[in-house]
């Protein structure tokens, strides 16, 4: 089984070429959208070993994973994984992410950080508002709303195809497997939060943000 | 009154233009009717400011003038909506460019194209 890794990134030139390097480990082929970054990310990617696609224009994280998407079906993965550029991930757990899919239980695995991780309170609370948002709009129960952490199989990755270019899009993957009554599961994953780093996700403007892309999204034709 | 000759020429001047971008084919018929329509109705409150007390009376608010600054701000955010939901279907487009040419050489590779671009 062929399993090919998405990584979007955008400015990511310091911890790029680690977080390739460990994910190769673990899965036979890296994809990198370089999402318009300015820095060195491309050339960081490529020298780690990674598949480099490069958008010209930054077009946001929702965007850069639609292409990486496109890209892994087109080298034939059968598993297609998506994982964040930053390395708050760790790269061991790919194994059990990929596994409900590889056995066939599942078509959709999410991550989700409440059981293993330690999140700073506040974060807290955003997540679980997300989390009833989400049951509410697609009817899936989650404990984990907006974890870039997922494994997709072949059939899974073409039926869902991300529409909105950013933030918005995880909710938007979820309202798919939802619509398109995918199988998921939820696997445990450890996110690990660097002080500098919690800012570095979403805040309460990017909430609002998100719900109003969302809203947008069901408007236009 | 000076003002409503004046703002009464400014509106024949401005159907008159409509008019010329409807020729030239840059406006639909439905959106000069549309706009012709509007330009009719704020005409006849220019030179008839009466009227708008009627349907002020008729609809229950104080005075002729509030209604018009009421149905306004209502047509103003309908067309900011409008143009939101635009501007992002503009952005989606974008994107779709980009990522057919981040794609190029894949997509060469691999000696096939994506059919759900071409929609």
């Amino acid at each position: 089984m062929k399993t090919i890794a998405i990584i979007p990134a955008y400015n990511e030139e310091r911890t790029i070429a680690d977080v390739v390097m460990e994910v190769q480990k673990y899965v036979s082929e890296v994809v990198v959208v370089d999402d318009g970054s300015v820095d060195h990310t491309i050339e960081h990617a490529k020298r780690a070993g990674a598949v480099v696609c490069s958008h010209f224009l930054n077009r946001g994280q929702g965007a850069a994973l639609e292409t990486g998407k496109r890209v892994a079906l087109l080298r034939g993965a059968d598993v297609v994984v998506t994982y964040d550029a930053d390395g708050q991930f760790v790269a061991e757990e790919i194994a059990h992410v990929i596994q409900p899919v590889r056995e066939g239980r599942a078509d959709v695995v999410l991550g989700a950080r409440f059981l293993k991780s330690e999140i700073p309170p506040i974060k807290k609370f955003f997540l679980r508002g997300a989390t009833i948002f989400t049951r509410m709009t697609s009817g899936l129960k989650l404990s984990d709303t907006h974890n870039g952490f997922r494994a997709f199989s072949r059939e899974a990755a073409k039926k869902i195809t991300i529409e909105q270019n950013r933030m918005a899009h995880a909710s938007e993957i979820l309202e798919k497997i939802g619509r398109h009554s995918l199988r998921y599961e939820e696997v445990p994953v450890t996110v690990k939060y660097f002080s500098p780093q919690i800012r570095r996700g979403q805040r309460l403007p990017d909430y609002l943000k998100i719900l109003f892309d969302l809203f947008l999204g069901k408007n236009i034709k | 009154m000076f003002i409503q000759y004046l703002l009464s020429f400014l509106i024949l001047l401005i159907i008159y233009r409509v008019a010329i971008k409807w020729r030239q084919g840059i406006l639909t018929s439905r959106d000069l009717f549309f706009w012709i329509g509007f330009w009719f109705v704020v005409g006849i409150i220019i030179l008839l400011p009466d009227t708008t007390s009627f349907m002020a009376d008729l609809v229950g608010v104080g005075r002729g003038a509030d209604l018009v600054v009421y149905l306004s701000i209502v047509l103003i955010f309908y067309i900011i909506f409008q143009m939101t939901i635009k501007i992002e279907k503009i952005e989606r487009n974008i994107t779709k460019v980009v990522r057919t040419v981040a794609m190029k050489d894949e997509t060469e590779n691999n000696g096939q194209q994506m059919t759900d671009e071409k929609k």
